[in-house]
């Protein structure tokens, strides 16, 4: 059967964001809804990353010193090979002086497209997901938290077997790690 | 016919200002000797300090037993010049009373001066005002930025929020290392707050500039570009002082100014810091300006978009929590220029940069404790 999830494994989200804790933040909730993700720390580092990686979608923060998300949307819609990719703004700005303007900007000039396509921060890590799950076309999720990864799996269960399971899982890990 | 009458008139007017006015005038007019004893004074003097005759200036106007360090009235015995000064008087129903006193010096045709006529007007209610003036604009400033404090918590709130979803799911999956992360944003995230809360009460408290003496505008400026010297040189940006010679010294409280400075040139570099230009500059400059001073900041290094997004004075607070300390800086600078009787402006120009200015007029800055020579 096809769990929702496998799908998001091979899906990779880029997050742009200029604080470190944010981009743990976010990291750890696609993480934990089964996704890939890779960092930037600000525009520049993302349109790099963008021409290296070509992720499934990225989570972009507004006001970022070197290259704005405003900015680097436009850069992105010029360019064929990366307009498609769906895009999320998360931004904390979106009422205020530092990025209402731009917002409006890019809804006007459909750079980006209708109100599924910005969050504003603090961030709700279920809304979180949603909005990319629907824009990538997978199942929604209803909580986040209640899907552990793989690597969590393997570690609750860790924790609770015997001896002799642990093991046989070891030996097997180590035959899985030379296929 | 005609001039007859206004001949009359005008020696009703002379006599009545020789007969009259001496007692009319609601101004408390004193006549002292060389010895500063009161040798003739008008009925609104009277009526303010009662029995003057034989008593010294110093003891009738301030309850002193000796002569005031700073009296103007001594140099004006000496150089004939007309003095206008702020004294204090005595309190008065537990208020303290102030004057605004000239002295006039009654010159001899032999150029000797026996008396000094002292007048003084009662400026209380006038000085009342000023300081209810200035608590309404500390309270205007306070409500200005009530949104941006609601905005400042909002954003430790996002990290909080952040904190936790690290901290709980880490534990619910055994994942220490995530739980670790997300314990140590929690702990950051609560110091930030707690200092932003313990500065931004500091600021609403308010206080007069506290220590107000007299201090050179050119050696705080230099100050804080030596603070700066070796930052500014590590992170590659030229930071450069240009002083204006001419700037009298000025009353002023020296560590605010110095606070001032340093949050402006702080921002400056900081400014530069996120542009990708080869060549930033930082530059402090004082001039003097009309009857004050200016100090200006201006840096050309901020990129375009950064610049322009930093539209500093509606937005105070600092939204990045990368960036040291709490934000007020700039709220708490134009608080500081505000109860020195300055201005602070600024503008920034696209790609150009940005030029911050704290304008003095000397005639608002601070009092000295004592009268100030305004002549």
């Amino acid at each position: 059967m096809d769990r929702p999830q496998d799908e998001a494994q091979h899906k990779t989200i880029l997050v742009v964001d200029d604080e470190p804790n944010v981009r743990d933040y976010l990291e750890s909730i696609l993480e934990d809804a089964g996704f890939r993700v890779i960092t930037a720390g600000d525009g520049e580092e993302a349109l790099a990353i963008i021409k290296k990686e070509r992720p499934d979608f990225i989570s972009l923060d507004l006001i970022m010193p070197k290259k704005s998300g405003h900015k680097l949307l436009y850069e992105l819609k010029r360019n064929p090979a990366y307009s498609r990719i769906p895009v999320l703004v998360v931004t904390a700005h979106a009422q205020d002086d530092l990025g209402r303007g731009d917002l409006k900007d890019l809804l006007a000039n459909r750079i980006m497209s209708g109100p599924g396509t910005y969050l504003e921060k603090p961030v709700e890590p279920v809304a979180y997901v949603r909005s990319i799950q629907r824009a990538l076309g997978l199942e929604e999720t209803d909580d986040v938290t209640d899907r552990l990864s793989i690597k969590d799996e393997l570690q609750k269960e860790i924790r609770q077997a015997s001896p002799e399971a642990l093991r046989k899982a070891l030996e097997a890990l180590k035959k899985a790690g030379e296929d | 016919m005609s001039s007859k009458k206004s001949q009359e008139q005008s020696g009703d007017i002379a006599d009545w200002v020789r007969t009259k006015l001496w007692d009319q005038v609601p101004i408390d007019i004193g006549v002292i000797d060389s010895s500063f004893k009161i040798i003739e004074a008008n009925r609104s003097f009277t009526r303010t300090y009662g029995q003057w005759k034989g008593r010294f200036c110093y003891s009738v106007y301030k309850g002193k037993p000796e002569q005031c360090e700073d009296c103007p009235a001594v140099k004006t015995f000496v150089d004939g010049q007309i003095r206008v000064t702020e004294e204090r008087g005595q309190v008065r129903e537990g208020q303290q009373t102030y004057y605004l006193v000239h002295i006039v010096p009654v010159v001899r045709r032999d150029g000797e001066i026996p008396y000094v006529i002292e007048m003084s007007t009662d400026i209380t209610q006038i000085k009342q005002l000023e300081q209810e003036k200035r608590v309404a604009e500390r309270l205007a400033a306070v409500g200005q930025t009530v949104a941006g404090l609601a905005h400042g918590i909002k954003n430790v709130l996002m990290g909080l929020e952040g904190g936790m979803y690290m901290a709980r799911t880490g534990i619910q999956r055994g994942n220490v290392e995530r739980m670790l992360k997300g314990w140590k944003i929690l702990e950051e995230d609560i110091a930030r707050i707690t200092s932003f809360t313990m500065e931004f009460l500091e600021f609403a408290r308010g206080r007069t500039p506290a220590r107000v003496r007299i201090v050179e505008p050119n050696v705080i400026a230099t100050k804080v570009f030596k603070l700066f010297e070796d930052k500014a040189r590590l992170a590659g940006i030229d930071l450069s002082v240009e002083l204006d010679d001419s700037i009298e010294p000025a009353p002023m409280d020296a560590e605010d100014i110095h606070t001032c400075l340093t949050n402006l040139v702080s921002n400056a570099l900081d400014a530069c810091e996120t542009s990708d230009e080869l060549e930033r500059h930082v530059k402090i400059r004082t001039t003097e300006q009309g009857n004050g001073f200016v100090f200006e900041v201006s840096d050309d290094g901020a990129g375009i978009d950064y610049e322009i997004k930093k539209k500093i004075f509606s937005n105070f607070f600092s939204t990045k929590a990368s960036k040291k300390g709490t934000g007020l800086g700039l709220l708490t600078t134009r608080k500081i220029v505000q109860e020195h009787g300055g201005v602070v402006s600024f503008e920034s120009t696209k790609g150009e940069g940005s030029v911050f200015r704290l304008e003095f007029s000397r005639s608002r800055l601070p009092r000295l404790e004592s009268g100030v020579e305004q002549a």
